[in-house]
């Protein structure tokens, strides 16, 4: 381990090779596809938008590049920017390296949400259109419950409140596979695979629905960076610093747990990019969760863009799990960056 | 009305009793030291007195202010705390881990200002912390990370300082160390330390006022000198114990019968 | 003025009528679709069974009958590129766009229906039906659709008279009561009761459900039997339609002295044609008849069905 932490430069290097990355990712998204339009017709219709030049693509391609892969690729930019940073605020609060943003059973709880929704519950009657606001309020009371039963994280310290999401997880989720069990063939099939995850039924109407939420957690989990810099020295002694530890607490596992809840009412479960990602930044640019956390929000945005343009491509016409590619790709990413810096998790 | 007043506190956890009852008035700008046995309740005492402790019944007042009114923030501003095992985040600079004294005054949400830089600068310099600012705090050696420690509550630059067993794994030219560093702060700034230490010889030397502590009842109560010869010291530390004039100073020492 | 009048309404007349006309002409004027996608097993026998393979360039993964002719391109039907299906037609001088004309599921996965639909391709959503007479709707539309009615009439009704017929053949036995335990899982048991599709076929054979007294509504006609139950029911015929095979369910210390065991009456189906509604339904019911009309005549029946 060095003796000394990251400097500022190359803080600065990595902000923008990540930026530099986004972008690709985000050109990647729009231009790559099981329909091959070529790049710069792309290129030429986005600015036709913009009034420069005029565009050469045909009315269907537009519409592919405009109607599903572009909603697809913002929906996917809000959704890893959103739980890379959920992923590292939890592990700043908890100050544990194994937090995720489904620590607090805003998995079981969009999980069993869902699973209501979607599994025929009494005369047939499924409500698959109510899956979003089903999974949304079931990750919240979830999260609440969590909250409750963990002290309401006044005088308790961080591991009860874990303790306290490990139980209420166990319990929602057994709730689940009850009523899984219970279904058709059918209804376990569309509950598995929306718990899977994916982009694919991204629209303009559900990015529009999930931006207020991840605009304003984002904003408040960012801010958030110092204070959880502050709180690293545990909690009775940032208290005796000054640090309003509960108050802290609450508003960030809050704003974490909404903005999470948001997006896995829009596009399911999706894994490892909220545990991975904060790592993976940490070992570039050091411990500090002011440069963490809004370096997090653009790799993370950047990363899933990227794992889903591989996942909608490489398998035409089928599509791959995006949850699959997540992990065949975040994993020896860190992996090779860890055995480069052999770096230390705080 | 004394800068610190401590009124009947009484502290418990869960149905046990730690502190009963617990009185003491502090001035400002003196040096209080609490001792007394294993399990008395010492840390206890001061973590109350930083705010750290729910409180069953009685108060803590510092400058007139009951502190359990007071928001952490307020709080800090008049009292900071240097822990007996203080959690060093890895990864974090020397810098960075003292200018958090400063968070009671910038906030959570704005970076430092120039005033607080200073601070934190001539803190540094003060204590010999200048060379190793950039440096990672997990890299320092035991004596190098208590004065670091102790410089985060300096920049805290509030007026009562409580520090829990300062001399925990120091050798003994680090210890006379930080405890003469407080001693200066304790003359030229009018800092008020409240500190506990096991070892009675330093306790008597640097402290101006002793507090005798056992099984959560204050004992004694009283000068340094006076304390340190009392018969009550050797009875609750279930020792005999001399005290002897070494080049003017009280050295305490236990005599096997 | 009576002249003028008369003129008024016939031009008034016509004028109405002009949609009408319009319309019709529309429906004579519209070509059947060139371009096919069928993402349901079923309708793509149903497609290729009425005379429309030529028109389907692509299939779900799951599709493997008929056995040749079928198109090499595969989706996923539970997990499709909709952004691929809109660009997997082959391109021609009659048939000069990437977009299907005709997409067909049975599940909608990742949006499907709605995406494709608000780009103009038709999307029909078929799952499974709940009787035979929507099996048969189903063959109709799919051949309304791909202008092969007539092809689709015939071949549902010549199942209708099949399936009728095999119905028929059963003679009746109100003092026999014949019980069947339809099995789709093995561990743990799945059932279906008769308000699904199979289930009405067995009701319509005169066949006694075990799995009709230990459904609730909750199950939506799958429920799970324990073996216990299916055991004291004792079933004197026993369809798998799951991965289990014959012999391994006499091996079964529940099953051992179950009727349909001891006299060796259990079939098995093929899980393709038990669990499709197309044109290989009169298959189905033909081997659902014969286990039935064994039962009755004691007949041993160790059966295997492919």
């Amino acid at each position: 381990m060095s003796a000394v932490p990251p400097s500022e430069q190359r803080v600065v290097i990595v902000t923008a090779i990540t930026v530099l990355g986004l972008v690709v990712a985000m050109v990647c998204g729009l231009v790559v596809g099981p329909t091959s339009i070529g790049t710069w017709r792309v290129v030429g219709n986005v600015f036709s938008h913009v009034g420069i030049g005029h565009s050469t693509l045909t009315g269907l391609q537009s519409t592919i590049i405009w109607q599903l892969r572009a909603p697809r690729m913002v929906l996917g930019l809000l959704a890893g920017a959103m739980l890379a940073l959920a992923g590292g605020t939890y592990q700043g609060v908890f100050r544990n390296p194994l937090a995720d943003p489904y620590l607090l059973g805003v998995a079981a709880g969009a999980g069993l949400g869902a699973t209501i929704a979607i599994v025929d519950v009494g005369s047939g009657l499924s409500t698959p259109a109510w899956t979003p606001v089903l999974a949304f309020g079931g990750a919240m009371v979830a999260v609440a419950c969590t909250w409750l039963i963990g002290g309401k994280g006044l005088r308790s310290n961080a591991a009860t409140l874990i303790l306290a999401g490990v139980a209420v997880s166990a319990l929602l989720t057994s709730a689940q596979t009850f009523l899984q069990q219970q279904s058709s063939a059918n209804s376990i099939t569309h509950v598995y695979l929306w718990l899977l995850g994916s982009l694919a039924s991204a629209d303009w109407q559900s990015v529009v629905l999930v931006v207020p939420y991840v605009a304003i957690c984002t904003f408040i989990c960012v801010l958030s960076g110092r204070a959880l810099d502050a709180m690293s020295v545990g909690e009775d002694e940032s208290r005796s610093l000054g640090v309003r530890v509960s108050q802290v607490r609450f508003i960030v596992i809050a704003a974490s747990s909404l903005g999470t809840a948001a997006i896995v009412s829009a596009v399911g479960l999706i894994g490892f990019v909220g545990i991975i990602v904060p790592h993976i930044v940490r070992l570039l640019v050091g411990t500090s969760y002011r440069r963490i956390l809004p370096i997090s929000v653009i790799f993370g945005a950047a990363f899933l863009v990227f794992c889903d343009t591989i996942a909608r491509t490489v398998m035409a016409p089928s599509e791959l799990p995006l949850g699959v590619v997540t992990a065949v790709l975040g994993a020896p990413v860190f992996v090779i960056i860890l055995s480069l810096r052999r770096g230390s998790v705080r | 009305m004394s800068w610190v007043e401590v009124d009947h506190l009484r502290v418990k956890a869960g149905a046990a009793t730690l502190l009963t009852d617990v009185t003491l008035s502090i001035e400002a700008g003196t040096w209080c030291t609490i001792i007394g046995p294993n399990g008395a309740g010492k840390t206890t005492l001061v973590e109350a007195v930083a705010g750290l402790r729910r409180v069953a019944s009685g108060s803590v007042q510092i400058a007139g202010q009951p502190i359990s009114e007071l928001n952490e923030r307020e709080r800090a501003r008049l009292v900071s705390l240097v822990p007996q095992h203080p959690q060093v985040p890895a990864g974090m600079t020397v810098r960075d881990y003292v200018a958090l004294g400063r968070v009671a005054f910038h906030g959570v949400l704005r970076a430092p200002n120039a005033g607080d830089k200073r601070v934190v600068d001539t803190v540094l310099e003060r204590l010999s912390l200048a060379d190793f600012a950039q440096r990672d705090v997990v890299t320092l050696s035991g004596g190098e990370r208590q004065r670091m420690v102790l410089a985060r509550a300096l920049t805290q630059s509030t007026m009562v300082i409580v520090l829990d067993e300062p001399t925990t794994g120091l050798d003994l030219r680090h210890q006379m160390e930080i405890l003469e560093l407080l001693k200066t702060e304790v003359a030229e700034c009018g800092l008020t330390v409240i500190a506990t230490l096991h070892d009675l010889t330093l306790a008597g030397q640097f402290a101006d006022r002793l507090v005798l502590l056992d099984q959560g009842v204050v004992v004694l109560d009283g000068v340094a000198r006076d304390v340190i010869r009392s018969r009550e010291l050797s009875e609750h530390y279930g020792m005999n114990l001399r005290v002897i004039d070494v080049d003017g100073s009280d050295v305490i020492v236990p005599v096997r019968h | 003025m009576f002249k003028s009048l008369r003129l008024v309404f016939a031009l008034s007349v016509s004028i109405l009528a002009l949609p009408l006309l319009g319309s019709s002409l529309a429906a004579a004027g519209s070509s059947p679709p060139g371009c096919v996608v069928s993402l349901s097993p079923t309708a793509t026998e149903t497609l290729f069974a009425i005379g429309a393979g030529p028109q389907v360039q692509a299939v779900d993964t799951d599709s493997n009958f008929p056995t040749t002719g079928l198109p090499t391109k595969r989706i996923n039907a539970l997990n499709p590129s909709v952004e691929a299906v809109l660009g997997i037609c082959k391109v021609t001088s009659s048939y000069p766009s990437t977009k299907p004309d005709l997409v067909v599921i049975s599940y909608d996965a990742n949006d499907i229906q709605q995406k494709l639909t608000n780009l103009g391709v038709k999307v029909v959503y078929q799952d499974a039906p709940t009787t035979l007479a929507g099996a048969y709707s189903q063959i109709e539309q799919l051949g309304r659709l791909t202008g092969h009615l007539t092809e689709a009439d015939a071949l549902a009704a010549s199942l209708k008279k099949t399936i009728d017929a095999d119905i028929a053949s059963v003679p009746p036995h109100p003092t026999k009561k014949v019980t069947v335990y339809y099995e789709i899982s093995t561990n743990p048991y799945y059932s279906l009761t008769s308000d699904t599709f199979v289930g009405s076929l067995l009701k319509s054979l005169g066949l006694v459900n075990v799995a009709d007294g230990d459904a609730t509504s909750a199950d939506a006609g799958y429920p799970q039997l324990s073996g216990e139950y299916i055991a004291s029911a004792n079933p004197k015929l026993i369809f798998l339609a799951g991965d289990a095979s014959v012999p391994s369910v006499a091996k079964r210390p529940a099953f051992k002295e179950v009727s349909a065991v001891l006299n060796h009456h259990v079939i098995l189906l093929s899980a393709d044609i038990a669990s499709r509604w197309g044109p290989r339904l009169g298959v189905l019911m033909s081997q659902l008849t014969i286990a039935v009309k064994g039962v009755l005549a004691d007949q041993k029946l160790w059966h295997t069905t492919q």
